[in-house]
């Protein structure tokens, strides 16, 4: 059975159903993070006490990890304007530089938790840590999500390239809307979690 | 198919920009935070900052500034509900939800990492309904 749509557009909508369904999916994903600011705000403002998040952080790296996030969001746009320029040797490696990015931003948050760890701090510490650890670990899962998905297209995904190179430009473009939206999560989380 | 990628090429040097747009903003960003402001400036000037950069990103990497109106539609989904998650704790900080038993009873839950972290004055004053409230009722106003 072919699923309709995949390319071609819907008479009803004006666009693929995939790249409805991907719009969806993010309009979820913004309901599932404003939960949690949500819920971060209703916290802070409770507390009798909050720390500046530069005090316990690391400012440093997270603004380092900002610049890794944004830069990887311009490769991944580029990677989908090299397939729309039939050129697949440079989608290869702009999506190539993005996971790499991805990877970077992963290593750089291991090493942001584990310094936390050895000093004894953790999720049970204080209200400030475990809404810090819970809203940047549901990030850095989707940061994962994110490598899964475009290490997939770069990989055996990409040999649709040769017989449908409509739908996998498709793919692309809905993987790189996915990725914008996981760098544009964490432009709030920086300066919320860290600077304020 | 030339126009179309000239088209394309245009579309390049506009994610260029941006891109250096949003590196700058985010030194920005990091520089205020050394500047002495007040917590609601600085809460008003950071969030101002993020959602110029989440605009950028939105518009011009996610395409949203030339969409078709179905997406739009989908997304004035999520900024209503997002809407309404933000309004939950500012309606309950300016007392129009009262701060009633789940948050009393989330407080004697924890009373223990309550206490280790707060000041003994404001302690004695949340006990009794809560940090929203406390300016309004007596015992607030009592210390």
């Amino acid at each position: 059975m072919e699923i309709p749509h995949v390319v071609e557009v819907h008479p009803e909508t004006g666009i693929a159903n995939a790249k409805l369904g991907l719009w969806l999916f993010l309009a979820s994903e913004v309901m599932l993070f404003g939960a949690l600011f949500s819920s971060y705000i209703l916290l802070r403002v409770a507390a009798v006490e909050w720390p500046i998040g530069s005090t316990i952080l690391s400012v440093p790296m997270a603004t380092f990890n900002t610049l890794v996030l944004i830069a990887s969001s311009v490769t991944v746009v580029m990677s989908w304007v090299s397939l729309k320029l039939n050129d697949f040797a440079k989608y290869r490696v702009y999506m190539g530089i993005t996971i790499v990015c991805a990877f970077i931003f992963l290593v750089v948050k291991y090493f942001e938790y584990t310094a936390k760890f050895d000093h004894g701090l953790s999720p049970a510490t204080s209200t400030f840590l475990a809404i810090y650890f819970t809203i940047t670990g549901l990030h850095a899962i989707h940061i994962i999500g994110g490598i899964v998905v475009n290490g997939y297209l770069l990989g055996p995904g990409a040999r649709m390239w040769k017989t449908d190179p409509e739908q996998f430009t498709g793919r692309v473009e809905a993987a790189g809307l996915y990725w914008h939206f996981v760098d544009l999560v964490w432009i709030f989380l920086f300066p919320v979690l860290y600077l304020l | 198919m030339s126009a179309h990628a000239e088209d394309i090429q245009a579309h390049v040097k506009t994610y260029v920009v941006v891109f250096a747009v949003l590196a700058a903003l985010t030194v920005i960003t990091v520089a205020i935070s050394y500047l002495d402001l007040s917590t609601p400036m600085a809460i008003a000037v950071a969030l101002l900052v993020a959602s110029s950069k989440a605009g950028l990103v939105a518009l011009f990497f996610m395409h949203l500034i030339d969409e078709k109106k179905i997406i739009y539609a989908v997304l004035a989904l999520a900024v209503a509900f997002f809407a309404v998650c933000m309004s939950i704790p500012t309606a309950w900080h300016v007392g129009l939800v009262k701060s009633g038993s789940l948050w009393s009873s989330m407080e004697t839950g924890s009373a223990a990492g309550g206490h280790e972290t707060g000041g003994h004055g404001d302690s004695s004053g949340h006990d009794h309904g809560g940090h929203g409230d406390s300016s309004h009722d007596d015992h607030g106003g009592g210390h």
